[in-house]
This record gives structure tokens, sequence and C-alpha cells, in this order.
């Protein structure tokens, strides 16, 4: 190699500077030399290498914030949860990117996925609901969202329209992932938990409020929220999501309209004539789980051809 | 023996490196150009890369001419830990170097090279308090101590699992 030599000297020197602020500018005034011999270049390179350079000029030396933001997410991906949240807490540019990344490293780093579902079952298990409901509901708007939620033209091969066909197509993943949550082990609340450090709603300051007009249900971070327990309020937060998505394609309460009606297709009303919600039921009766099968009735009704009867004790 | 083909490439100050076709296959970029151009005597201008980085860069896809071309795609398990001796030799720069060696072969398209760089900051990230890493990467705090508190309360249920 040419310049072999020069490469370590240039090492050398980069070295010394290493110590420099990402901020401080070189005061590199040097006037941009057209034209020049690459001999010339090589043999001058011993010294010159930065005035030389016009792109050095305008970056002295390379720093964590040269790199474009991909750079930093892939550098993010062999980083540990706790690695990444401390990085993210080092300034504000750092923590806006990884703030803003945070999905995607879970989803890389751990496998999970928003669009199975796994994700919401590792905010259950992270208490995120209590922890960062910012991120819960980032998670759960990626989760809940359909391509065409913004489209409603029918195709030229169907009546029903194609965000009610993608809509029914991502029922049974969220009627799946309802099924994963309720079969998930209770959880206490975390220790040191202090609603009014992190609820969005704390300060009765609405325009700071998690919720969105579109999501079109109640803040589940409101006060009288905090008593229910764990698994109950996440379950609560995800069932309303879920079916707000279909009371807003299909009408109030989701009911189905006759002129769309097709075999195979989900709606909310149909929930209870499912075999995995008769499931679910024998299960919450046979753990005795009384606020939770108190929860699914009041939400869905008792199974067809079941009935279902609370008595005092 | 047969002559083993050789390819020109001009770094941003216009030092021109003369290197193996193998070795400058390495790199996607490189590779697609060559098979753009076909057979010729013209350098490869490469505006993005200095001469010094362009030198570790040629360095680096020497020592691994011979290793099997990694898959794009291959998006497996993240692992920084599994650095052999020569690589770790290679990435012991200073920081501009490193983040210029990450730019490279970003912009080169050398993925075993990007991966060996980024995992080498992260490695340097590891273990670390946020203030270590601020000194590490000479990161400016500029968090008000309320806006600090508030970030550290909004990210505890990261470092507490």
């Amino acid at each position: 190699m040419k310049v072999d030599s020069s490469v370590k000297k240039y090492c050398r020197q980069r070295q010394s500077v290493s110590s420099r602020t990402q901020h401080n500018v070189q005061n590199a005034t040097t006037p941009l030399v057209n034209d020049i011999d690459s001999s010339v270049l090589t043999q001058r390179s011993n010294t010159l290498l930065p005035q030389l350079n016009p792109l050095m000029l305008n970056q002295p030396h390379a720093t964590l914030f040269s790199l474009p933001s991909e750079l930093v997410t892939r550098i993010s991906f062999y980083l540990t949860l706790p690695d990444y949240s401390r990085t993210s807490r080092t300034c504000k540019s750092l923590h806006t990117h990884f703030q803003k990344e945070l999905i995607l490293f879970l989803r890389h780093v751990y496998g999970l996925s928003v669009r199975s579902g796994s994700l919401i079952l590792f905010a259950y298990g992270a208490h995120l609901q209590y922890r960062a409901p910012r991120l819960l509901d980032r998670i759960m708007d990626e989760f809940f969202v359909d391509v065409g939620d913004n489209l409603n033209i029918g195709s030229s091969n169907s009546k029903t329209p194609i965000s009610l066909r993608q809509a029914n197509s991502r029922w049974p993943t969220y009627w799946s992932v309802l099924y994963s949550l309720d079969r998930l082990p209770p959880l206490d609340p975390p220790q040191n938990y202090t609603p009014s450090a992190l609820s969005c709603c704390s300060d009765h300051n609405v325009d700071n409020c998690n919720i969105q007009s579109h999501q079109n249900i109640s803040c589940y971070c409101s006060e009288q929220m905090v008593n229910l327990n764990p698994k109950l309020q996440f379950l609560e937060k995800y069932a309303s999501r879920m079916n707000a998505k279909f009371a807003n394609r299909l009408g109030r309460g989701g009911e189905r309209h006759c002129s769309l009606g097709r075999r195979n297709e989900w709606f909310l009303s149909d929930v209870r004539q499912k075999k995995t919600y008769r499931m679910l039921i024998m299960q919450n009766i046979k753990y005795g789980d009384v606020e939770l099968l108190r929860f699914y009735l009041e939400k869905y009704g008792a199974p067809i051809n079941g009935v279902v009867r609370f008595t005092p004790e | 023996m047969a002559e083993l083909k050789k390819v020109k490439l001009t770094s941003s100050e216009g030092t021109e490196f003369i290197v193996d076709r193998k070795v400058a296959e390495k790199s996607v970029l490189l590779k697609n150009m060559l098979e753009d151009v076909g057979e010729s005597d013209m350098a490869i201008p490469l505006p993005n890369v200095t001469g010094p980085i362009l030198n570790k860069v040629i360095d680096y896809c020497t020592h691994h001419r011979d290793d099997p071309f990694v898959n794009q795609e291959d998006d497996s398990k993240k692992v920084s830990d599994d650095i052999d001796d020569w690589d770790a030799e290679f990435c012991k720069v200073d920081q501009g170097t490193l983040f210029e060696l990450i730019l490279s072969a970003n912009y080169l398209d050398i993925k075993p090279l990007l991966d060996l760089t980024c995992k080498t900051v992260a490695n340097m990230i590891k273990g670390k308090t946020p203030d270590e890493i601020r000194k590490t990467f000479n990161i400016i705090n500029d968090f008000t101590p309320e806006e600090e508190e508030h970030v550290r309360k909004e990210n505890e249920w990261c470092e507490e699992r």
C-alpha cells in the first residue's frame, strides 16, 4: 500500500484529537485544491490529510453523531435492553432516537413481533401498563393498525370492502392474543409503583393523555382503574382497543351488517359463538377467577347455549 | 499459476490503490460496479472513503478474502462477544477511525465489516452508566436535572428486568 506509513501517523494524529467534544469544529480554512496530482497528494498525506480532504473540512472527525440514524439503530441491535436504555439516557438526541426505535429494537433483539401479538404479551409481562404506558400505547397502535384502515374501496370481484376483509383477516389474531393473555399468570403491580408518576392523566392535562381521539375509548390510566388487578387492567385495555376497532368499522357495537354478512367473517357479536370463547369461560370457572369471568361476560355475554349466573357466595 | 486480476480503487484524495479483484469483491458495491464495468483498467473512484480508511478496509478484506459470503438477509441473533483476535486487534483504533470505518463499510456494503465495527461500538457501551457512556463518546448531557430524572423513571422498566 502506498500510504501505509501515513495511515499509522494519521491514526496517531486522530487519537490525539479524540478527546474533543462532538461539537468541536476544526477551524480549517485551507481552500480546496483541485487537480492535484495523486502522487503529490500521497506524499503530502502524512501531515495534510485533514486539510486537503474536502469531506473532512466539514467533518473533522467522525463521531457517534456523524452516523446516519439507521447505523445507530444497527449498533443498538448488539446492546441489551438495559444498555439500550442507559444509552438513551445520555442526551436528548439519542433519547429521541432510541425511544423512536424502541419497538424495532424489541422486535429485532428479542424476536418479538407486533404483527403476531408476541410484543403485546411481552408488554404484559414487563408491566408496561404501569411502567411505560406510552410505549404500550404505541405497541397497541401498531398491533391494531390495518393496511386498509383508510381505504374503503370495494374490490372488483367482491362486495365486501377491502378494509372490512382486512379487519376480518386480523380478527383471529386479535382474538388469539386475548386468549393468550387470559392464559398468562396474574401479575402483581411492580414494586415502588406510583401511578401519579407515570400516568398520562395524573396532572389532569388532557393534552398529555395517551388516548387519542381515534382510539374511541376511555382513558385506562384514570384513577378508577388504579385499583383493578393488573391482569384485568391489561385485558380491559386490550379488549377496549379490540372492540373499538370493530365498532369503528361496523357501526356501533360492531354488529353485523346484513348486506355484509359472509361466512368465516368475524364480528364482535359473534364472539360468544366461538368455541374458544366457551373454553376461555370454562377455564375461568375452573380456576374460580370471578373478576375475569365477570369481565368477559359483561363484554361479550354468555357463550351460546350456555348460562352463567353469579350467586352471592 | 494464473495471474490474479487486479483492480484500481481511488480514494477521496485521489490516492490510487491496486488490489486483487477477489479482495475488492468483498464489497458488494465494488462487486456490482466491477460487473457493470466489465474488463477495464479504469480506476473506481470512492469519493466517500479517505485513503487511510480505504487502506484499513483493504486490510480487512484481504484478511477475510476466503471467508464465505454472508447473506445480506441473515439476521441471526445479534451477539457482540464473538469477535476473533485478529478482528479485535483490527478494531483497536481511535473512535474517529472506527466511526469512519462504519460509514465506509456501510457505503461499500461490506456486511461483515459493518457488523464487526458496530459490535465494537456496542462493546464500548456495554455495562456502562449513562455518565460513563457520555465520557466514552464525548456526549454532552443536555438534559435538565428534571428531564434527566423523568427519563430515568421512564426507562426504569428496561433496567430492572
